[in-house]
């Protein structure tokens, strides 16, 4: 772990630090590529985002986000990149995930674009079937704690169906209508 | 052809609406328009993008229409992108075969950041070695004064969007001014600067006069960085630079 350039960063006091909560630290790149580039990561070491648990995932891009807005207030600029580069086929950097947020102008040097192709209507249909076959816990959550039990609410309706007056409780028209 | 609308006569409200009107995303998330969806949810929709930088290329999206990211709520931003996890996931196992070896989660927010309409999309792309993709960020050299001058730029808007920020330890000395008129006790802070002050002027000498700096160091430490650090930091949370 101590062999970690970011956790490195985390566990001490620096300069280049903007933000800092129990979850994530934010610091201005020290080589970034354009002026402002900030980087945000999970203080907790985690090399690929697939192993980050939902609720860090959900914190981590939230202060991107925020990040972000910023930028737009404070430097000027017209546009901001939020991207995560991850494994190294991808261009990640660290043995940590990193978020890059990056801000943008008109006509800065920055390509950070890709030439859209063609995909036909069979290609699509086979790579539809292929990712929804993989995809069976997608949208399933972790969560930080178990859920909480949810109270049931039936008791409560009782209580409430004293309150009322007979007549307005829908059981008690219900029953009346039997013969 | 969308017809001229003037929309000098029109409510906030109604333009945006208008908006949402003429927005493909929108249509798609209701349906209207079809498309290859891999994922849908009360919030969010995940369809393969028709013109892909890259073989399994998906674009997922709020339902609701937001221009750019910022201006979403917390709730939904964190949502995507837990989700824009799992998409990550399903193309690493979907395409292993085909050798795909990890991910690119995109945003950009605004025209110049490679937005193409104005529906806020996160793009998940499979990577492969050298699919010659332009999505590695680049590395520049940079000097310690540029990244403090964008730190004096930025830090007053990251305190403001996310309620707090990295202090700097040298701070208290440009603060300190503009403390002078809050209620925090001022003098004792001054006090421990004067103190501190001092120690530093005491430690020149005890380099002259050779005084034992094992007692200098224990005197150093009876006075914490970090308290006056906090009386500081109280006059911030109040709103006050």
């Amino acid at each position: 772990m101590g062999e970690c350039e970011i956790c490195n960063i985390v566990h001490k006091k620096s300069k280049l630090k903007i933000y800092e909560d129990d979850t994530v630290t934010a610091i201005l790149n020290p080589k970034p590529s354009v002026p402002g580039h900030v980087l945000v990561f999970t203080k907790k070491h985690y090399s690929i985002i697939e192993q980050v648990p939902d609720y860090e995932v959900e914190k981590l891009f939230n202060v991107a986000n925020k990040i972000s807005k910023s930028m737009f207030d404070s430097l000027g600029i017209t546009g901001t990149n939020i991207i995560l580069n991850n494994g190294i086929p991808a261009g990640q950097k660290y043995p940590h995930v990193v978020v890059n947020i990056i801000p943008r102008t008109d006509n800065d040097a920055l390509k950070l674009e890709w030439i859209p192709k063609k995909a036909d209507e069979s290609e699509l249909s086979t790579v539809e079937l292929l990712m929804k076959e993989n995809s069976a816990s997608l949208g399933i959550k972790e969560k930080e704690k178990a859920a909480p039990i949810e109270i049931e609410s039936k008791p409560e309706s009782i209580e409430t169906s004293k309150n009322s007056r007979p007549e307005d409780n829908m059981l008690i028209k219900q029953l009346r209508r039997i013969p | 052809m969308p017809e001229e609308v003037d929309v000098s006569n029109m409510t906030p409200e109604q333009i945006a609406e208008m908006q949402k009107q003429q927005c493909i995303f929108c249509h798609i998330a209701s349906g209207k328009v079809p498309s290859k969806k891999i994922y849908e949810d009360d919030k969010c929709i995940a369809i393969l993008d028709i013109n892909p930088a890259a073989r399994g290329h998906v674009l997922l999206f709020p339902k609701e229409h937001y221009p750019v990211m910022a201006l979403a709520p917390d709730e939904i931003v964190g949502h995507i992108f837990a989700i824009a996890k799992g998409i990550s996931n399903v193309m690493l196992k979907a395409f292993k075969n085909e050798g795909v070896q990890g991910t690119t989660i995109f945003l950009g927010n605004g025209v110049s950041a490679g937005q193409k309409a104005p529906h806020t999309i996160v793009h998940i792309i499979p990577r492969k070695e050298g699919d010659n993709l332009d999505l590695a960020v680049p590395e520049n050299k940079t000097n310690k004064e540029s990244l403090l001058d964008i730190r004096k730029k930025i830090i007053q808007s990251i305190k403001n969007t996310l309620g707090s920020c990295y202090e700097l330890e040298e701070e208290p000395k440009i603060t300190e001014k503009s403390n002078a008129d809050n209620n925090i006790d001022i003098t004792k802070v001054k006090d421990m600067l004067v103190q501190k002050d001092k120690e530093g002027q005491d430690a020149d000498k005890a380099k002259d006069t050779g005084k034992n700096k094992e007692d200098l160091k224990q005197d150093k430490e009876s006075i914490s960085l970090d308290d006056i650090k906090d009386l500081f930091n109280k006059g911030c949370k109040d709103g006050r630079m």
